[in-house]
């Protein structure tokens, strides 16, 4: 028979550990994380999250990432999209910016990254 | 014999193969159909800037089918953006083909093409966001 193995679980953000002190440190850290975020509802923000790039208003706080309600910019096989989102989780590289002026400026920066990719990746022959 | 809604067409035009009932119709159609074509043939090789409704396309002209050209290059339409060997693109009227001078002008008014469309996206979910 297995002996059962126990773990450890955080309340936020269900990540899993092996020993009580390790979740317990982690919870302290998550709970700080959430706790500022959820002080950022409302804000101008971008985020990241697997490649997709969020920028909008934090409209919300699940675990320790935000739901951000804007547009956002995202990649599936070499194809771009420019979407209007009504909720995008996000929860890598969260920062918020001063005014919705700036979002505007990152957003088109965001758009213009992207156009310089497809720019220097373009297809074989193009150049010819 | 050759049928358009249920009504009999036995004339096409020979460039994009459209049916008409009726001969002198055709015949104005296909002399429309016949300049776009060679248009888009003169400008084979060419980088060039196309457009039509939604559709952005930036690239060079590498053939022609009918009267489209087809675009080896970019495109921007409903908020997708790909690189493409093959895009046909119709472009109806002369303002939506443009010849551009060289791979820089090319690069320059993707660049704007692709802040336009950006610009009308945030417009559009402004009110959503706020």
């Amino acid at each position: 028979m297995t002996e059962p193995v126990t773990t450890y679980s955080c309340p936020n953000c269900g990540k899993t550990y092996e020993t009580e002190d390790e979740c317990k440190a982690h919870i302290a850290f998550c709970d700080r994380t959430r706790a500022e975020r959820e002080s950022l509802i409302g804000r101008w923000a971008e985020g990241n999250h697997g490649g997709i790039t969020a920028i909008g208003r934090i409209d919300s706080v699940t675990g320790n990432g935000v739901w951000i309600r804007g547009l956002v910019v995202s990649e599936c096989f070499g194809r771009f999209s420019l979407d209007k989102m009504p909720q995008v989780f996000a929860y890598e590289d969260v920062r918020v910016f001063d005014s919705v002026a700036d979002a505007r400026e990152r957003w088109h920066l965001a758009v213009k990254d992207v156009a310089d990719h497809l720019l220097e990746t373009s297809i074989p022959g193009v150049d010819e | 014999m050759n049928r358009t809604n249920g009504l009999f067409a036995p004339y096409r035009c020979l460039v994009c193969y459209r049916e008409f009932a009726d001969r002198d119709e055709r015949d104005a159609h296909s002399a429309e159909c016949q300049a776009l074509a060679d248009r888009a043939k003169a400008l084979v090789g060419c980088w060039v800037r196309a457009r039509h409704g939604d559709v952005d396309v930036v690239g060079k002209v590498r053939g022609v089918d009918g009267p489209d050209p087809i675009i080896e290059g970019l495109e921007i339409s409903g908020g997708y953006m790909v690189v493409d060997t093959c895009i046909q693109i119709g472009a109806v009227e002369a303002d939506e083909l443009v010849a551009l001078e060289s791979e820089d002008m090319a690069a320059e008014v993707w660049h704007d093409i692709v802040a336009d469309h950006a610009e009308r996206i945030w417009n559009d979910a402004r009110g959503a966001m706020e």
